[in-house]
């Protein structure tokens, strides 16, 4: 793992969009999540459902486990974490598209619970727009939509890791799920 | 950042959204049922506010399904497989429809030969094996391949490197490979077993006029189409020793007991011709016909002995013991049928020769597990210095259920797992997968069977840096460090073995019932 934190707070500069301390670490979580991810499933855990939190949870052990001065804050953690996950997802569904070219992919819908196999990258990659989208208008809403919905934190963690209150990360949420409709629907 | 500024065009927020923001957010502070007074209260006299807020509140408070649940859930598949990887120049000509396979060391595409309109298998070889090869030698070597023509040889269409890939592309067969077919039959009648043979001999004798042999026939590589044979990869397991021969083993030394592999190759003898074909058509008629391949038994460890033994001279840095489903090395101490025309005597010297040389040889040995590893296999794992093993191994050592027990484990399964584990292994005779394995330190790394192989080139490559003499050094450090060595350990315990157990009616017994697979029945003496 890189230098020690240097006296810079880096969830503090997470907080705050700093993003070179993200651009750092950030690569050490999405190669523990794409590893923990890529063991689950093709080993004994097949065929069992994943769970985000679990996932994140054993790379944040991981990752603990190899420095204990980096990762001085959970919550930071669990943040950056999200954001690989979306990664580690958005590369796997352009990979999946680029292999497909040519064919006809299945619009968004939010109101599906299941999607098809098939149909997984574009899905994904078009809501990966629509929070790109969402976080140039509102980037701390878009930032909430991230650490729930790929990092699978709780409301609190979500509070913890940007700074602010449970009850602002509530209102956010139910917002972001306004807009990302309104996004997708025009 | 305001709204009006944002200069994409799709119209994300409604257009007063920073004026009404605060009064949504307000309203969604509160109590869901306390929403609709608050609404009016805050809307006054103006229906329209009024009308819109409602409306971005009950936005606000309907659920997306899609996002109820975590991403990799909802997205499960996307983490699923490793991500299949096209370069582009390949996927101008080919379009993939689905992958056919992924093996250790290429993974098969089916796709759409768009210029021909024919559908095809591309095989991609993985990016590390292409890196070792060298792309000139490979392609030099596959050409020779291409110029052959003949009704039971699988063609060659076309091959090349593609941003840093390499792949060659054939007929896509629609029916199954031989290997399909023997497992769900065992058995093939004689009628088919003699129309295949008589297939892949007058392909084999085609190839061998043209001075190119297969190098690595196996039914996996005999596919059938409406009965009828046609070889595959012909050459190109020779192209890919050729290519890369001279690096590859410089590299490692690979050692095992292939079933279908002649003892020269198994040697890793590099001047192979027809013969060592003919050899491995004969096991490939054998098992056809017996429903099973033949044993190779002892002959297996005087192999791998001669090879241990030469590896001081030759210029590799590691030898591989690789053991993949179809291979007998890891089994060989639980293998007894191998062994039923030898006495106890050659047979527990053959074994054990294998452990006496490990102990003198100066590369460092490295295991590749990817099954079973039990009894003999499990004290190779544990004399090897680096053992790579897949998620889907097991390890044990399971001699006590034969009533004997096992000399090599006993001296060192306690100095690698632990005395107590170690005790309770080889008195109950208990099964371990590979995570409980390296869990106690059996082994190093545990990766899913199709990277067994890239793991392998991994630490190879580490190992390619370092001085030989230096590692030479090093094991011989470690092994003193030990402060036994297993040739001391063995021979107290053969005695012990040869001279009282074997006596013993317990311990013919226990041999006696697992060959005739019925359970042994003890009379404690």
């Amino acid at each position: 793992m890189g230098a020690s934190t240097d006296g810079t707070d880096v969830l503090t500069e997470l907080r705050t969009g700093g993003r070179e301390s993200l651009d750092r670490l950030l690569p050490l979580v999405y190669q523990e999540l794409r590893a923990i991810a890529h063991r689950r499933i093709v080993g004994r855990d097949r065929g069992r459902t994943l769970s985000t939190t679990a996932l994140v949870h054993e790379a944040y052990l991981k990752l603990v486990d190899q420095s204990r001065s980096e990762w001085r804050d959970r919550a930071h953690f669990l943040a950056v974490a999200s954001l690989a996950m979306r990664r580690v997802l958005v590369d796997r569904a352009r990979a999946r598209v680029a292999l497909k070219r040519g064919g006809e992919g299945k619009r968004l819908t939010l109101d599906e619970e299941e999607i098809g196999v098939d149909d997984q990258p574009r899905v994904l990659l078009e809501l990966n727009e629509s929070l790109d989208h969402l976080a140039q208008v509102e980037p701390r809403l878009a930032r909430v939509v991230e650490c729930r919905f790929f990092g699978g934190l709780t409301e609190e963690e979500i509070a913890e890791a940007l700074g602010v209150t449970v009850r602002t990360v509530e209102r956010d949420w139910a917002k972001a799920r306004m807009l990302l409709r309104r996004a997708l629907s025009s | 950042m305001a709204f009006a500024e944002n200069p994409v065009s799709r119209d994300l927020p409604p257009n007063d959204w920073k004026q009404i923001q605060e009064l949504v957010d307000a309203v969604l502070d509160a109590a869901p049922d306390r929403r609709p007074d608050l609404i009016a209260e805050l809307a006054g006299d103006d229906v329209a506010k009024r009308a819109e807020l409602e409306r971005l509140v009950a936005e606000c408070e309907r659920a997306i399904p899609l996002l109820e649940r975590p991403a990799a859930e909802r997205f499960a598949a996307l983490l699923q497989d490793p991500t299949p990887q096209l370069p582009e120049i390949l996927a101008e000509r080919y379009r993939l429809t689905r992958e056919l396979c992924r093996g250790g060391m290429a993974t098969v595409y089916l796709a759409q030969d768009i210029k021909h309109g024919r559908m095809v298998a591309v095989k991609v070889l993985r990016p590390e094996l292409a890196a070792l090869l060298g792309t000139e030698r490979f392609l030099s070597e596959i050409r020779v391949t291409a110029s052959l023509q003949h009704p039971h040889l699988l063609p060659l269409f076309d091959s090349g490197e593609a941003g840093g890939m390499l792949f060659y592309v054939m007929p896509y067969v629609e029916g199954e490979s031989l290997r399909e077919r023997l497992e769900r039959e065992r058995q093939l009648p004689l009628e088919d077993a003699m129309r295949i043979a008589v297939g892949v001999t007058s392909a084999l004798d085609y190839a061998h006029r043209h001075r190119v042999i297969h190098r690595d026939l196996k039914p996996e590589n005999i596919l059938l189409q409406d009965g009828e044979p046609l070889v595959a990869d012909f050459g190109i397991a020779l192209a890919i020793s050729h290519a890369g021969g001279t690096r590859l083993t410089e590299t490692g030394l690979t050692l095992g007991t292939p079933r279908y592999m002649s003892p020269e190759q198994a040697a890793g003898d590099r001047a192979l011709d027809a013969r060592s074909d003919i050899y491995s058509f004969a096991a490939v008629l054998y098992e056809m016909l017996a429903g099973e391949p033949p044993h190779t038994g002892s002959t297996a460890q005087a192999i791998i002995a001669k090879a241990l033994s030469e590896s001081n001279q030759r210029e590799i840095v590691a030898i591989v013991f690789d053991a993949d489903k179809n291979c007998r090395a890891f089994s060989a101490g639980v293998a007894v049928e191998d062994h039923v025309q030898e006495t106890i005597f050659q047979m527990l010297d053959a074994f054990h020769s294998i452990f006496r040389i490990l102990e003198q040889v100066a590369k460092p040995a490295i295991a590749l597990i990817d099954g079973a590893a039990l009894g003999g296999g499990c004290e190779l794992v544990a004399a090897c210095d680096i053992v790579i093993a897949s998620d889907r191994s097991r390890f044990g050592q399971p001699e006590i259920k034969l009533g004997v027990f096992p000399p090599v484990a006993a001296v060192l399964l306690p100095l690698v797992i632990g005395e107590k584990r170690a005790r309770e292994l080889i008195l109950t005779g208990e099964i371990i997968d590979a995570v409980e394995a390296a869990r106690l330190g059996l082994c190093n790394h545990v990766v899913p069977g199709a990277h067994l192989e890239p793991k392998l080139l991994e630490v190879l490559a580490k190992l390619r840096e370092l001085s030989g003499t230096s590692l030479s050094y090093a094991r011989q450090s470690l092994d003193l460090g030990r402060g036994r060595s297993i040739d001391d350990a063995l021979s107290e315990q053969e005695n012990m073995y040869l001279h009282e157990l074997m006596k013993t009616q317990d311990a013919n017994e226990g041999v006696k019932a697992f060959m005739e697979k019925r359970k042994a029945i003890w009379r404690h003496r």
